[in-house]
């Protein structure tokens, strides 16, 4: 079949973006070369809704940052995502730091952020009094907020599967052919033909537009290493710190979870594939979050990660900028969405809609869209009677699986029998939190093996943690 | 008038049946697995009991002991239940496929949760996050309870007890250790003899990983000493090639089901959960104690939470290479070939042992068979009687070809004279039939 648009790229730009078509009668697709969706960037950030004093003023990127910010309460209201305004605090520890924190006001006034405003040190520990003695002043902004990546991420796309958008996974698309009024993606899971193409894919999205348009950014990938650490959170607001020396962009963010993230870095790695965090990154995060958070205690790191995204590596820093453009023929493309990327997402997933109308795709309503998702209560945070009618259709959700987040048997087998189920122990843990609490899978790995084993029919070498080569075990012993 | 003891390993079943002792007319013991005894029986391991019984019983063995005084004291247990939480005012929350998610009430409540394994982030150490790290106790599990091959070559981060026996272990089942990793000599002198020299296991103190390498499954492991400062020298970097990586990197009490309470008359906390054991025996000790203290708190109506005063930690390696295990003392002993000299022996059957250790050493053997028809793939088997250190190999071969049809019930004889050495194999677990 002919779709009329195929997205390629199933991060949270392109669920979004398919999520805005099925309002209309359109057949969409969304292909991505991992097995999952959101396994880029949108799986490995801060979990930031970024308030937009960040990027340059009146930028795109500044932009669809602030309103992509205020656009998120509806969104999350709608999907069932947890989000929270939490505020931040932008802390100076020394005079040019108030400098560059009015620099921040001044750059987040031209980009529409309210609420903006200068405080004492001592007011800033009175918001967090395990602040630094040496904060002397801060600048906080009611509108930073945190979000659950994962949960947005896969709720737009249920949302989107339930108002009929297709996904296909484990399809790279390797080369495009332009066929005069439509378009040909070759791919290693064959030829999928299309009239509009969305180009979503982060990483790829620059190789993607050669086959419309000349290389014109070069993008290269660039990492950043996180810190987690255990619940409770010892801080309630996102924490910014006004640099003084390079000290990259490194913050403290409290989770929807509970947890507290430190990071990110910034160091420049040979490929997308490079998600290990260093010694450096450790030592410096460790550094900064002890220089904010003097009595923190490093005993409390449960897991760290690294997330790769997309840097224009050829263009001036302060003339960088998302690009979203027509980049051929009824060919949208978004290029160098890295943070706050995912603050902007449902802006920008407009902005490339109204590209696509504005190439001629047709508008014609979807009457039965329906914006709402509502995610199926885990059994032990749903009350007495949801307990009731879930245990009367499965007594397996009695089994409890994970401890440390609170995930029974029940939960796994019917994420297990829903649209968009997990192929790994990775797409599991995204999708439940199996493994990210404090044993870090310890407890649970083998008795998941054996769930996923019995579910799938598979022996237990097939049951992988991501990629087709990462068994968890390598077979049995008798 | 009633006790909750959350946890059915070694403190929890000892804590409920002296608690029971005391005259506690209700006694409820909760565990999450299907079975009682907790940790116990995934060490198939021996070297269990041989302080208070004087005998050296296995994992298995030591938890059926303890399964059979519950079951004689009249304790109700309730396995395959988990509890989620405590409350004051001593509420339990727990839940099971056969109840749900249900409230216990009780008037004191022993906690016996045992630990937790500490985790390669939570030592800060950087790299990739690959398929094939496993947490030792983790592996261990997965090895001798779910039939699980964890890998092909393996490094071991950390050189105590557990880090140790999982040496010996995957060496038995032709994983090839590449390499052990400790700070110090902090395993028992038996198992530093036992696990590692018997099998000429190369072991670096001092040494710690340092990054980890690999995308899907794991490649291989950076290595490095420890400098002056107490950071890694990562100016000697080694790079070992594996496939597996087991973190034995030291136990963490869990206090998950209580962590928002202070300590308080009536909550009560015993075994590894208050304070991590070397010994079985020692957590066996403490647990009755506390069982004491509860069922004394119920009846005079007063007694603070107790926290029992920290054991002495056992002999480590660092004070000799040898342990006589002709006696319960245990003697650590430093032995040396050329010429043959013993020390630290408190008698002449020290020496006896430590020259027959030297010309003819015997071991028992301790692995897994197959399980048919029963709710375990593998059940665990030890050898009755000692086999010479030479057969062992021998013996592994053989076991490979062993089949039991369940139900098996512990000493049960597995297979006779196994491998021609005279030994025979016996069970050291017990599994009930499915029901198909």
């Amino acid at each position: 079949m002919k779709y009329d648009v195929v997205i390629i790229g199933a991060g949270i730009l392109g669920c979004l973006t398919a999520r805005q078509l099925s309002r209309y009668r359109l057949s969409v697709l969304v292909i991505d070369k991992e097995p999952d969706i959101g396994e880029g960037a949108t799986k490995a950030n801060s979990g930031v809704l970024y308030a937009g004093f960040h990027p340059r003023g009146g930028s795109l990127k500044g932009i669809s940052c602030a309103r992509g910010n205020r656009m998120h309460q509806a969104l999350c209201r709608d999907l069932d995502v947890p989000m929270e305004y939490v505020g931040s605090l932008f802390v100076a520890f020394h005079e040019e730091g108030i400098e560059q924190i009015e620099e921040k006001m001044k750059k987040g006034r031209k980009n529409g952020v309210e609420g903006m405003e200068m405080i004492s040190g001592d007011e800033a520990r009175r918001l967090e009094p395990a602040l630094s003695e040496k904060v002397i002043a801060a600048m906080y902004a009611p509108t930073t907020g945190i979000i659950s990546p994962f949960k947005l991420v896969l709720h737009t796309a249920l949302n989107a599967v339930e108002n009929g958008v297709a996904f296909q996974f484990d399809t790279a698309a390797e080369n495009i052919e332009d066929c005069g009024d439509f378009y040909r993606i070759h791919t290693n899971r064959g030829t999928i033909t299309a009239d509009y193409i969305v180009n979503t894919s982060g990483e790829g999205a620059a190789d993607l537009e050669r086959f419309v348009r000349p290389r014109d950014l070069i993008i290269k990938p660039k990492r950043g290493e996180y810190l987690v650490f255990d619940t409770p959170s010892p801080i309630k607001h996102v924490i910014y710190q006004a640099q003084e020396h390079d000290e990259k962009g490194t913050l403290l963010a409290p989770t929807t979870d509970g947890n507290m993230l430190a990071g990110p870095t910034s160091y420049k790695v040979r490929s997308y594939q490079c998600t290990e965090t260093s010694q450096k990154g450790h030592d410096h995060i460790t550094h900064v979050a002890k220089k904010i958070l003097p009595g923190l205690d490093l005993g409390n790191v449960i897991a760290s990660f690294a997330g790769v995204r997309a840097n224009i590596e050829n263009v001036p820093k302060e003339e960088k900028d998302f690009v979203v453009r027509t980049s051929g023929r009824n060919f949208v493309s978004a290029l160098g969405i890295k943070n706050p990327g995912m603050t902007a997402s449902p802006y920008l997933a407009d902005k490339i809609t109204g590209l696509l109308f504005d190439s001629g795709l047709r508008q014609e309503e979807n009457r039965d869209f329906n914006p709402i998702y509502r995610a199926k209560p885990l059994f032990l945070k749903a009350d007495r009677e949801t307990q009731k009618r879930l245990l009367a259709e499965d007594p397996a959700y009695g089994n409890a699986v994970c401890r440390c987040e609170g995930i029974t048997e029940g939960d796994i087998r019917s994420v297990l029998n829903s649209p968009l189920p997990p192929h790994n122990l990775n797409g599991l843990k995204k999708r439940l939190r199996t493994g990210m609490g404090r044993c870090q899978g310890g407890f649970c790995t083998p008795q998941i093996i054996d769930i996923l084993c019995r579910q799938w029919n598979v022996p237990p070498e097939k049951v992988c943690k991501n990629g087709p080569k990462s068994s968890v075990v390598k077979g049995r012993l008798r | 008038m009633r006790i909750v003891v959350i946890g059915g390993g070694p403190a929890g079943m000892a804590a409920a049946v002296s608690a029971k002792e005391q005259g506690i007319p209700e006694v409820l013991l909760l565990e999450r697995h299907p079975y009682l005894g907790g940790v116990l029986p995934q060490c198939i391991h021996n070297g269990f009991g041989t302080q208070i019984y004087q005998t050296d019983y296995t994992g298995g063995e030591y938890a059926c002991l303890w399964a059979e005084k519950v079951k004689a004291a009249g304790i109700d247990v309730r396995t395959d239940t988990t509890v989620l939480s405590v409350e004051k005012g001593w509420k339990v929350n727990c839940v099971s496929a056969d109840s749900g998610a249900e409230v216990l009430k009780a008037d004191a409540v022993i906690i016996a949760t045992g630990c937790r394994e500490r985790t390669l982030p939570q030592m800060l150490i950087p790299g990739s996050r690959p398929a094939g790290i496993f947490t030792a106790g983790s592996a261990q599990l997965m090895m001798n309870m779910k039939n699980y091959l964890p890998g092909k070559s393996a490094v071991i981060l950390g050189s105590g007890d557990i880090g140790l026996i999982m040496a010996r272990r995957m060496t038995l089942e032709g994983i090839r250790v590449k390499m052990i990793l400790g700070q110090e000599a902090t395993g028992l002198a038996r198992n530093i003899v036992q696990c590692v020299k018997d099998y000429n296991i190369p072991m670096r103190y001092g040494w710690t990983a340092v990054s980890t390498h690999g995308y899907e499954r794991l490649k291989g492991v950076s290595i490095a000493p420890f400098g002056r400062d107490g950071k890694p020298d990562l100016t000697r970097k080694e790079y070992i090639p594996c496939d597996t990586l087991l973190v034995a990197a030291g136990l963490i009490p869990e206090l998950e089901v209580c962590a928002r309470l202070e300590p308080e008359d009536g909550l009560f906390i015993c075994g590894n959960a208050h304070l991590v054991h070397d010994l079985v025996d020692h957590v066996t000790n403490e647990a009755m104690e506390t069982g004491k203290r509860a069922a004394a708190y119920l009846g005079t109506g007063r007694c603070p939470a107790c926290f029992p005063p920290a054991e002495e930690r056992e002999l480590t390696g660092a004070r000799g290479n040898m342990i006589c295990t002709i006696c319960p003392k245990g003697c650590i002993m430093q032995v040396d070939t050329e010429p043959f000299s013993v020390s630290g022996n408190q008698c002449e059957k020290g020496a006896d042992f430590a020259r027959k250790e030297i010309e003819n050493p015997q071991r028992i053997v301790t692995t897994v068979v197959k399980l048919e028809g029963g709710s375990q793939p593998v059940i665990s088997v030890k050898t009755d009687r000692p086999v010479d250190k030479g057969d062992i190999f021998k013996v592994m071969k053989a076991v490979k070809k062993v089949k039991v049809a369940a139900p098996v019930s512990v000493g049960q004889l597995v297979a006779e004279n196994i491998a021609d050495t005279g030994a025979n194999l016996v069970a050291t677990w017990e599994c009930k039939g499915t029901k198909n």
